[in-house]
């Protein structure tokens, strides 16, 4: 289903970020924050909470600005590639249906045809709530409602924070999954998890650290 | 092109020592001006051919809508600077400026009705200046309160640059729309340099309490800024030596 | 592009059909509180009705720009427009398009009637609503601005009122003088060029305006 545009990819580096450095009210939560992801990377990262993991994936979405250092998505087809990024929040409308929630939002630049959004919704086994306003959905189908759009996104890229939460054991074993077939299909994934997380090959592990200066 | 002393200008640190050196002089030289223009004004210029002794309202009400615009502007423009090459120090400038800008206006509509009451008879008046005055208030307050909405002070500075800009754009049109809905005020007295309509005498006073009132209101600026600085680089190792410098000096 | 986010955009208010309606209820009812606070006088109501309904237009607009961007805001699809789409403008143009087919042009829509009630004449009446059809979505662009600094805020809706309505006042100058000349017969095309430059000169400034606001709010 989910696919990667990988002809159109120059090499296998996808992201690189160079001595990012997030401040919050004048207070930093990290900096000189370097590391780079290729393709069929994992990598998790892990901190302490308040640390900014959050921070540092939306600063790399774009939704928060940064205040020092860069980062570069790679281009594909002279744009900086779009990541997908699904947030604590699941970004689904209560009032649509769970159709109308993935045909009129756009999912990493463009919106889809009525077939692969029916096809995702049948794999995250919604198939019968198609026409269902999702104000009637219990939370762990909300949630998976935002997921289908994993299955969607035509981007090299997932962020994810937090992807597991209300997920029932199912659908947390269904979201390893397709994250591990992703990877393999040459896609990076760069998530949050606070349970415990199975993949076959372990995630590479980012730590997030507070700076020294901020803790005098 | 040598950026060294533009980054140099944009340093809290910098700002907060030389302005450490340039604020008795700034302030010092208001209040002799201040002093010289009430004396000019009260004393030394005669009254108005028409509206006699009470055209020396004139000598506070002009200065300080002088100042409620200019520092509008200087608001605006710092919050702009702040918000397009993300310098912290222009942000604080546009945060000091804003308080001091707001009571200028207060002053301004104040002195205004005070001088209204006996030209016209009434305390206020529609008329396309008090009410522009009045309108340049509300967006003083705005922005004052915008920023004191966001928890993150440094958030805050954004929104407010995003509002100074806005507002920058709207403020002509705002000043020409009440022009053009009431144009009832009497002519413009300051600009005609040429042919002044003013006795020299009472254009002497009024010059004066101009730079005065301009001069202090920029010392006000530079005490908030002075103190903005503080708080906001409250981690910083330089506030600390400062801060523990001065208790040791009190102690002594 | 602008099209899909668009029908989106309809389709949500369809869906909360209810809501549409209060901005026009709140805006018959601030018009007839008038009479009964002035003068239920014919004569006095007709000279001053034109200025009542541009201002309960304005203030009805005002209060239905929550609508915009607050409930995005709150359930995260606001952040996901703003980043998936790829091109922020055509967002918040979407959301000011609908804003104005929901609220301003009901509005207009309904200012005859209370224009009627206001005993106001043929001319005036056509007057206020060319100016309305002019100056309603001048309002749901600017409101767009203040609207996007304050979505983030727990009190934003008093705050919106302070940021915003400064702004309106050339419009609310020249839309309700030009319906005041029309009562009194006199020829009224420079306030509508006027209205009408307003009108281009915001459509060209106010998405960047909105997208900057809506950046500061998304953290």
């Amino acid at each position: 289903m989910s696919h990667v545009p990988v002809s159109n990819l120059q090499d296998d580096l996808i992201l690189k970020v160079d001595k990012l450095g997030i401040r919050r009210s004048e207070r930093w939560l990290f900096r000189e924050l370097s590391f780079e992801l290729f393709r069929g990377d994992i990598v998790q990262i892990v901190g302490h909470n308040g640390a900014g993991k959050t921070s540092l994936m939306r600063s790399l979405c774009g939704l928060l600005t940064h205040a020092e250092g860069d980062f570069e998505w790679t281009e594909i087809n002279d744009l900086p590639c779009l990541p997908l990024y699904l947030g604590h929040l699941a970004a689904v409308k209560p009032e649509l249906t769970v159709f109308e929630n993935l045909k009129y939002h756009p999912i990493a630049g463009q919106f889809l045809g009525d077939e692969p959004i029916e096809d995702a919704i049948d794999q995250v086994r919604l198939g019968n709530y198609l026409d269902t306003p999702t104000r009637h959905l219990s939370a762990g189908q909300t949630r998976r409602v935002g997921l289908a759009r994993l299955l969607l996104a035509d981007t090299p890229c997932w962020i994810l924070d937090e992807p597991f939460t209300s997920l029932d054991v199912e659908g947390c074993k269904w979201l390893e999954q397709q994250i591990e077939q992703f990877a393999e299909k040459g896609g990076c994934v760069l998530l949050t998890s606070h349970q415990p997380v199975h993949f076959e090959k372990k995630p590479q592990i980012l730590e997030i650290k507070r700076p020294v200066e901020a803790l005098c | 092109m040598n950026w060294q002393w533009f980054h140099r200008l944009s340093s809290p640190k910098w700002f907060y020592q030389i302005s450490e050196r340039w604020l008795p002089w700034v302030m010092g030289v208001s209040l002799v001006l201040m002093a010289a223009g009430i004396y000019q004004g009260l004393f030394n210029s005669v009254p108005d051919y028409q509206q006699g002794e009470s055209v020396r309202i004139m000598y506070l009400h002009v200065p300080t809508a002088f100042a409620s615009m200019m520092f509008y502007m200087v608001m605006a423009i710092a919050a702009a600077i702040g918000y397009i090459w993300r310098i912290k120090l222009a942000h604080m400038a546009a945060i000091s400026a804003a308080p001091v800008g707001a009571a200028m206006t207060f002053l301004a509509l104040f002195t205004g009705a005070f001088w209204g009451k006996p030209m016209w008879g009434t305390w206020w008046v529609w008329d396309a200046r008090l009410t522009s005055e009045l309108i340049l208030l509300f967006l003083y307050l705005g922005f004052i309160s915008l920023h004191q909405a966001f928890e993150d002070r440094e958030v805050g500075d954004r929104a407010a640059g995003v509002l100074a800009m806005v507002g920058v754009v709207n403020i002509p049109i705002i000043h020409f729309s009440v022009e053009w809905w009431n144009t009832l005020h009497q002519g413009a007295t300051i600009s005609k340099f040429e042919k002044p309509s003013l006795d020299p005498s009472m254009l002497i006073a009024l010059l004066l309490m101009i730079f005065a009132v301009i001069l202090f209101c920029s010392a006000i600026m530079m005490y908030r800024m002075r103190n903005e600085v503080l708080s906001r680089e409250n981690n910083k190792s330089w506030v600390k030596e400062v801060v523990l410098g001065k208790q040791i000096g009190k102690m002594k | 592009m602008l099209g899909k986010l668009l029908r989106r955009e309809l389709l949500r208010h369809w869906r909360c059909r209810q809501d549409l309606i209060n901005p026009l209820i709140f805006f018959l009812i601030t018009v007839s509180l008038f009479p009964l606070a002035v003068t239920p006088d014919g004569a006095m109501l007709s000279r001053i009705g034109n200025g009542i309904i541009w201002v309960a237009a304005l203030l009805a607009a005002m209060l239905s720009l929550e609508s915009m961007y607050r409930d995005d805001f709150y359930d995260g699809t606001l952040e996901l427009l703003m980043l998936q789409s790829g091109s922020p403008y055509s967002v918040v143009m979407a959301k000011i398009i609908s804003h104005w087919l929901t609220t301003g042009l009901p509005l207009v829509i309904m200012s005859p009637l209370l224009a009627v009630m206001m005993q106001m004449e043929g001319d005036a009446i056509g007057a206020l609503m060319l100016t309305l059809l002019i100056g309603t979505p001048v309002l749901s662009l600017i409101g767009s601005v203040g609207m996007g600094l304050t979505v983030g805020l727990r009190q934003g809706g008093v705050l919106l009122s302070l940021l915003v309505l400064p702004l309106y006042i050339p419009i609310l100058i020249f839309g309700a003088g030009a319906v005041s000349r029309a009562a009194m017969g006199m020829d009224y095309s420079g306030q509508l060029a006027f209205m009408g430059a307003f009108l281009l000169g915001s459509i060209s400034l106010v998405p960047f305006a909105s997208v900057a606001a809506i950046k500061v709010s998304i953290r």
